[in-house]
């Protein structure tokens, strides 16, 4: 498994990576994971990255497809305890603005 | 469009060309009795060469690209009959026919190599025993290329831009510009799948492929760039932009390139790299070439070519990989901080021209 999902009472929905790499090999497998868990609630959407150390561009297409299912009303989607190297990553791209960024401490 | 054995379409004149080129080289082959096998890859060899068209007829608009697999792939009476072919076939064909002389084990396991997963997947055997090629190709794995595969892509292609941006404006060289802005154009996009593990040797499938991953708005360009390096790849069009477009478009491809890059080379070397400041600081860009061999090729360098890339303690093809993003003026201190890592400009460091012919004579040499 590399992903884990679960419903908060709110209804915010929270994916947590148990990997240490979200890449071509996985990406798959928590696009899917995130699609499911997206259609199944109606609230924000929360993934946490703390075991997360290294992202290319399958996890990035990944992020950004969970960005894609989401109603304006639901966007951003937030990453909490985001590495340095994702972090890095992800403003690389220029994607940092569409998430809601939480760096690890 | 129909795929032909060595092009899209049907052109039974260049066909001909290329077919009485293949006797002409089966025969020599033959008389000089040598025992391996001569293949052509590239373009022509996958089914996917370029045509120009014009008014006065069709022609070839790619190189013709040829891997002579011999079990001595260093004998001088190899190497003569190899730049005697290449002499005589560029002359007879009006592209530039090159062939590279290895030993079959070279090609090790494809899968993990752009141009031996390439050569695999698609090519034509024109003498010899080639047969070992088509054995390789059920366990080809696109998905496996290193990533040093597509840095390597980036870095090549982005020096081509760089030597585009270097005639920019000059009397007759709009084609070069034009043809090393497609090159870029396709690579771009080839480099962000080959990095995804989606890399295919057909580009018109990666084409396909590109369309459906999720890009970053700041790539979304991609497709477009790639959509017309692959429209340029099969049918080139040299003229009909203007040198004010291609100066503006240089600059955005640039942009482009530099953020890839970074990305690329932040997996490849597992550091967070936030620009090419950090970037220029790793102390081995290559660090799987040991320290001994790197300091022995410095010296010999220093010895053979009348200087040496910096820092010697990498591999010198590191020194150029740092000094392009100089050349781009993607790095701290501008086009001035590539003599940080290349020998002495000709001229003022601080203009293109004073690097052209230097950078391009190392480059040829470690590219």
């Amino acid at each position: 498994m590399i992903v884990q999902s679960s419903k908060e009472p709110d209804g915010t929905v929270v994916l947590t990576i148990v990997a240490d790499s979200l890449d071509r090999s996985n990406a798959p497998v928590f696009r899917a994971t995130a699609a499911q868990a997206i259609a199944a609630s109606s609230g924000v959407v929360v993934v946490d990255c703390s075991r997360v150390e290294f992202l290319d561009s399958s996890g990035l297409g990944a992020l950004l497809h969970a960005h894609n299912l989401l109603p304006e009303e639901r966007r951003p989607v937030r990453l909490t305890q985001v590495g340095i190297k994702v972090l890095t990553l992800l403003e690389l791209m220029q994607v940092h603005r569409i998430f809601a960024l939480e760096p690890r401490s | 469009m129909m795929t032909g054995r060595y092009f899209e379409g049907t052109h039974p004149e260049l066909e001909a060309r290329l077919e009485g080129h293949f006797a002409r080289l089966r025969a020599s082959f033959t008389a000089h009795g040598w025992r391996g096998a001569l293949v052509l890859g590239g373009g022509y060899g996958r089914g996917e060469g370029g045509v120009m068209e014009g008014p006065a007829g069709v022609g070839f608009s790619n190189d013709l690209d040829y891997f002579l697999f011999d079990e001595a792939p260093g004998a001088a009476s190899l190497a003569a009959w190899c730049r005697q072919i290449e002499r005589e076939e560029s002359a007879a064909l009006g592209i530039d026919v090159e062939i590279k002389c290895l030993r079959a084990a070279a090609v090790g396991d494809p899968s993990r190599s752009m141009m031996f997963a390439d050569l695999v997947a698609g090519h034509v055997v024109v003498a010899g025993d080639g047969g070992f090629l088509a054995r390789l190709r059920a366990g080809l794995d696109f998905s496996r290329i290193e990533p040093e595969e597509a840095m390597r892509l980036l870095w090549n292609r982005g020096s081509g831009m760089w030597f585009a941006r270097c005639r920019m404006g000059r009397d007759g060289q709009l084609p070069f510009v034009i043809r090393n802005h497609a090159k870029l154009k396709l690579a771009l996009g080839d480099a962000w799948l080959c990095w995804q593990g989606q890399y295919s040797s057909q580009c018109r499938e990666r084409a396909r492929r590109l369309a459906a991953v999720a890009l970053p708005d700041a790539f979304a360009e991609l497709r477009q760039w790639h959509a017309q390096g692959v429209d340029f790849k099969f049918h080139p069009v040299a003229d009909g932009a203007t040198w004010h477009h291609l100066e503006a478009e240089s600059r955005h491809l640039g942009d482009a390139w530099g953020r890839l890059f970074l990305a690329v080379e932040a997996q490849r070397l597992q550091r967070p790299l936030d620009g090419f400041a950090a970037y220029l600081a790793v102390p081995r860009l290559l660090p799987n070439s040991p320290l001994t061999r790197n300091l022995a090729l410095a010296l010999r360098d220093k010895i053979k070519r009348g200087g040496w890339i910096r820092p010697c303690r990498d591999y010198p093809r590191g020194g150029l990989m740092r000094a392009l993003p100089c050349l781009l003026e993607l790095a701290p201190g501008g086009v001035a901080a590539a003599g940080r890592f290349l020998p002495a400009a000709a001229g003022d460091p601080a203009l293109l021209p004073s690097w052209e012919s230097l950078y391009a004579t190392w480059w040829a040499h470690y590219a």
